[in-house]
């Protein structure tokens, strides 16, 4: 009795893990690829951040220096200057594109004719690579001849020199970026209005709820969780932000419109301080692992509250 | 008796730390229509899904006709089952779908046998016209007789019927019962159908198997579980009203309820197990508490909680000190909301209050 | 408390009439159900009196006074979803008390309120969960907390308890009962569900194609309805309806062989002198299983006879059509080879019109 409730087991335990073996087998293609392409290249990374070398001289060999990239980036005020720049643009564009975002999106939810062909003509900046944005907007601002200071003349104001001072360089990469991302949060924004069924609104209504209690109170936190993903995926990207810099402002006047990513790719590819580029390189990268861990854990918690 | 149909035992089986099935025994005896009747979460499907090889489980045994089929694939045991809800296949058409157990490597049967039997059995459900259409075409009450059809096309040992009408509305249900009932007397087939609605399993079974918390609470006829209820769990499960429960103690050889005007007899009851120092509960089915005027002579006072009118009869929930109970009444007898009125209890049965097992070995009588 | 009056109500959708030029006045305190087939105008109707659908035509009036141009908000009334209303991402807490926020009541008045209902409702172990947490029934029970928090004038439920299961259901039912009558607030409640409506009206609104059918109690309804469809919408199983040819001295049942005379069967005289061409409506609890030597016996055939408890179940045919019927009297082992019918329970309707025929209108 107890044997054939043992081989039983055993059976039984065969199947199961012949199972995972047939998961696993189902799994691989996917894991070598993730393997070869993120795994192998964010170790190697990390690798080169302890090192002192530089991909032009690969003859010149590699020189093992500790943490020293670190406490060199740390100590630089220059680089500080980069984080403070990146922040402030963060914070404008993001900020700028959530606002516009909610408020056309909820304009927009409607059924009205010609909703369709409204949908995709905002989709069409998102379509463009940044560099065509940074271009496209760099005419547009250019001081002598650019549209945007010919407006300004025709309304009587005087020409602003957009890309040559700090400031309005800020602005005007905030502005070329929210013209190319605000569309997206309106999209998903109007997506997670429409979402809220009717009757919510109508028990609201009801229940005596004025407009903007209703926007507050029910719009709002019943859209939340896909608003929070938008917010983070435009945070780590806008955090990330290099091409738009690099076709808008190259980083001038100076190196004062300079993002992080910029000056990796800066100390990479033009200085060719490959370890140091590293080093720079792993910090971006924890912060938006930071910020990705966020989004994820939310991700997580709305699952299991709806 | 020859040998049961199905026979379970000790089924257990848990999900995570939810117990559905706490060693489960049933038997179902060939060529009956057996009713599992139970709440939603007693274990019914688990049973059924047991019965028919689909549940893993942790222990117990299943026989089929005799033979223990517990670690036979569910291919091999040559049971039908029936869920709640639809288990159509989208790709097929009616027809390939009632024929798709005729075509599968167990149960294969020859395409001119496979044609006469789908034709026959449509016809039976009346589904013939409905042959070549798709799937998503029909109707939810079309798609049930579309999934009875698909189980009743082969002659299985037995069919499992896991709530099959319970998505279905009130009339299109009345119909189908009386299909499936025609359908046993015609094929005396072997069925275990599980239910939560009263009616229909009383409307449909020779026999209930009272079911819940995992366990076969009581088996038998409505008349034998209405002679003498196993426990208050059946006594909740069974009746329309189901059983009222009354506050109880035992004093001078007579049962009380507090504020009742009412002796029963405690010689009435047969043997009474042990009831000092517990809570006793004194259980009687609606037919057997009669209602009257208020202050009517040695009756208990009450006053009516709500009235449901059903047309023909009316029901009322009473309410009293001791405890509240349903009743139909019948609709010369008129009652309002928060009328005083006098009930008077004609037998019941004695049940400890804290576990619910029924202590008195009859159920005792008034004077 | 209010009283509800509908003047000339028209509800047009694109051309399709929903709501017909309905009359009708709730009275103050009244339970009043709306019934009817799905799509017969009752859920607009209800939708209209609460202010999210407008009047093509005609008034709604509160207490006499006219409340068309009033918003939802505006007009003192509660409401109960068929479906999903609870607002998902508040707490059980906050979605009872969301109509006091939304109105700026003070907090401690919020605060007694909340435990007058959660009494009442016995919700108190649910405060602190998420609606998704709750079983469909739960649900439909905090949406009544929320309704009656405010003390509405009117209180307006749109099958509220269509989405919950069976045992949840009745429980609700006899709960919502007693709950109208001790609040004493003016409810129109819409369903689709003959024995709900019978159950919790003090009136029935029986709809059907955007008008009314009949109004009446519940009895009135169902003993004296006004057409075939009143007759056949309420009562389950549903009302036979047969046909009647008139032969010398009586009513012959279809093309059987049974007459139903005056004299023997209880059937009034106008209907055997009536000219028109009639047609027998009788409920299957009104059709009797007899032994076939009984003298009231029907020789028709009976088969398929099963018991349900006390109550046999069974059918009878004429001609070619099978009947229903339910013999409820407690003697299940009576003879059931013929059938009765019990004349009070006898209607006659015009077999053109649909109507019902009185020996007064004949």
């Amino acid at each position: 009795m107890s044997t054939v409730s043992h081989e039983q087991r055993q059976a039984e335990l065969k199947k199961r893990s012949s199972g995972r073996l047939m998961i696993f087998g189902f799994l691989s293609p996917t894991l070598a690829i993730l393997i070869f392409m993120v795994a192998y290249p964010i170790f190697s990374l990390i690798y080169y951040s302890f090192f002192n070398f530089s991909a032009l001289r690969p003859a010149a060999g590699m020189k093992p220096v500790g943490l020293k990239n670190y406490t060199f980036l740390l100590s630089d005020p220059e680089l500080w200057d980069r984080f403070v720049f990146t922040g402030k643009f963060v914070f404008i564009c993001v900020a700028m594109q959530m606002l516009i975002g909610i408020f056309v999106g909820y304009q927009l939810q409607k059924n009205f004719r010609g909703r369709d062909v409204v949908f995709t003509l905002l989709m069409m900046p998102m379509m463009l690579s940044p560099v065509v944005v940074g271009f496209l907007w760099r005419y547009m601002l250019n001081s002598e001849w650019g549209v945007i200071n010919y407006l300004l003349t025709v309304v009587g104001l005087s020409k602003v020199d957009w890309l040559g001072q700090t400031t309005p360089a800020l602005w005007a990469a905030a502005i070329a970026d929210t013209w190319m991302w605000a569309p997206f949060i309106i999209l998903l924004a109007t997506a997670a209005f429409r979402g809220i069924p009717e009757t919510i609104y109508e028990a609201a209504e009801v229940d005596g709820a004025s407009p903007a209690y209703k926007f507050f109170r029910i719009t709002l936190p019943m859209s939340a969780p896909v608003l929070f993903i938008a917010l983070i995926l435009r945070l780590i990207d806008s955090f990330k932000q290099y091409d738009l810099f690099f076709a808008l402002t190259g980083g001038g006047p100076g190196s004062s419109t300079e993002t992080v990513s910029f000056a990796v790719a800066k100390t990479a590819f033009s200085y060719f301080y490959t370890g140091e580029a590293s080093a720079l390189a792993v910090m971006l990268l924890f912060i938006i692992i930071g910020l990705s861990m966020i989004l994820v854990r939310h991700l997580g918690k709305m699952g299991e509250k709806y | 008796m020859s040998v049961p149909m199905l026979k379970l035992e000790g089924l257990k089986k848990s999900y995570g730390a939810k117990r559905a099935l706490r060693g489960l025994d049933l038997e179902v005896p060939d060529n009956e229509i057996m009713a599992l009747l139970g709440p939603t979460g007693a274990g019914k499907s688990s049973t059924l899904l047991s019965a028919a090889g689909l549940l893993s489980l942790e222990a117990g045994k299943v026989f089929l006709a005799g033979r223990d089929v517990t670690d036979i694939d569910p291919s091999g045991r040559d049971v039908s089952i029936v869920f709640e809800g639809f288990n159509l296949l989208p790709v097929l058409d009616v027809k390939d779908n009632i024929a798709f157990a005729l075509r599968s490597p167990t149960y294969r049967e020859d395409e001119a046998e496979i044609k006469v039997r789908v034709g026959r059995t449509a016809e039976l459900l009346r589904i013939s016209h409905l042959l070549d259409r798709d799937v998503d075409t029909l109707s939810g009450g079309e798609r049930q007789r579309v999934a009875i059809a698909r189980a009743l096309v082969r002659r299985p040992k037995m069919f499992l019927l896991d709530e099959p009408l319970s998505a279905l509305d009130l009339k299109l249900r009345e119909g189908l019962r009386a299909e499936l009932r025609q359908i046993h007397r015609q094929h005396r087939s072997t069925m275990l159908y599980a239910t939560h609605d009263y009616h229909g399993a009383i409307a449909i079974a020779d026999r209930l198997a009272i079911i819940e918390g995992g366990v076969v609470q009581q088996t038998g006829t409505i008349d034998d579980i209405i002679a003498l209820p196993a426990n208050m769990r059946v006594g909740k499960l069974i009746g329309s009203p189901s059983m009222a429960f009354f506050e109880a103690s035992i004093s001078d050889g007579s049962v009380l309820i507090p504020g009742g005007k009412q002796r029963l007899p405690i010689g009435t009851f047969g043997v009474v197990g042990p009831a000092a120092g517990r809570k006793v509960l004194l259980g009687a089915w609606p037919e057997d508490i009669e209602v009257g005027p208020a202050g009517a002579a040695g009756a208990n006072d009450g006053s009516v909680y709500a009235v449901d009118n059903r047309g023909f009869e009316r029901a009322v929930q009473i309410n009293s000190t001791a405890g509240s109970f349903r009743k139909v009444v019948p609709s010369e007898l008129v009652f309002k909301q928060g009328d005083a009125c006098s009930f008077r209890i004609t037998s019941g049965f004695l049940f400890d209050g804290e576990n619910g097992s029924r202590i008195s070995h009859l159920g005792g009588k008034a004077r | 408390m209010a009283e509800i009056e509908l003047k000339n109500l028209t509800i047009d959708f694109a051309g399709f009439k929903a709501v017909d030029n309905v009359n009708l006045t709730v009275r103050n305190g009244e339970f009043v159900v709306y019934l009817g087939p799905s799509g017969c105008g009752k859920t607009t109707t209800l939708r209209c009196i609460a202010g999210l659908v407008k009047a093509t035509s005609g008034d709604v009036l509160f207490d006499g006074r006219r409340v068309n141009d009033m918003s939802a908000s505006e007009r003192n009334i509660a409401m109960v979803f068929q479906f999903v209303s609870l607002y998902p991402h508040l707490k059980i807490r906050e979605n009872i008390v969301f109509p006091l926020k939304a109105r700026g009541v003070p907090r401690a008045e919020i605060a007694r309120k909340l435990d007058w209902v959660v009494g009442i409702f016995d919700l108190g172990a649910d405060l602190d969960r998420y609606p998704a947490s709750l079983p469909p029934g739960a649900r439909q029970k905090v949406a009544l907390a929320r309704a009656v928090i405010r003390e509405p004038a009117v209180l307006l439920l749109d099958e509220p308890l269509s989405a919950i299961d069976e045992q949840f259901r009745e429980e609700m039912r006899w709960e919502l009962g007693h709950l109208q009558r001790e609040l004493g607030v003016t409810t129109v409640y819409v369903t689709h569900d003959q024995r709900e409506a019978m159950s919790l009206a003090d009136r029935i609104v029986l709809m059907s194609d955007g008008r009314i059918v009949q109004v009446g109690d519940p009895d009135r309804i169902f003993l004296e309805p006004e057409n075939v469809f009143a007759g056949q919408f309420i009562g389950s199983p549903s009302m036979n309806l047969i046909d009647l040819v008139p032969v010398d001295g009586g009513l012959r049942l279809g093309d059987s062989a049974v007459t139903l005379t005056p004299a023997k069967n209880r059937i009034p005289q106008w209907a055997v002198a009536s000219r028109r061409k009639l047609k027998l409506g009788v409920r299957p609890l009104n059709v009797h299983l007899v032994g076939p030597g009984d003298p009231i016996a029907f020789p028709l055939a009976v088969d398929d006879v099963f018991s349900v408890g006390r109550d046999r179940f069974f059918n009878f045919s004429i001609g070619g059509n099978a009947y229903q019927g339910v013999d409820k009297r407690p003697n299940r082992t009576a003879p059931a080879e013929a059938v009765h019918f019990v004349p009070e329970g006898l209607l006659f309707f015009d077999a053109e019109t649909g109507r019902r025929v009185t020996g007064d209108a004949a």
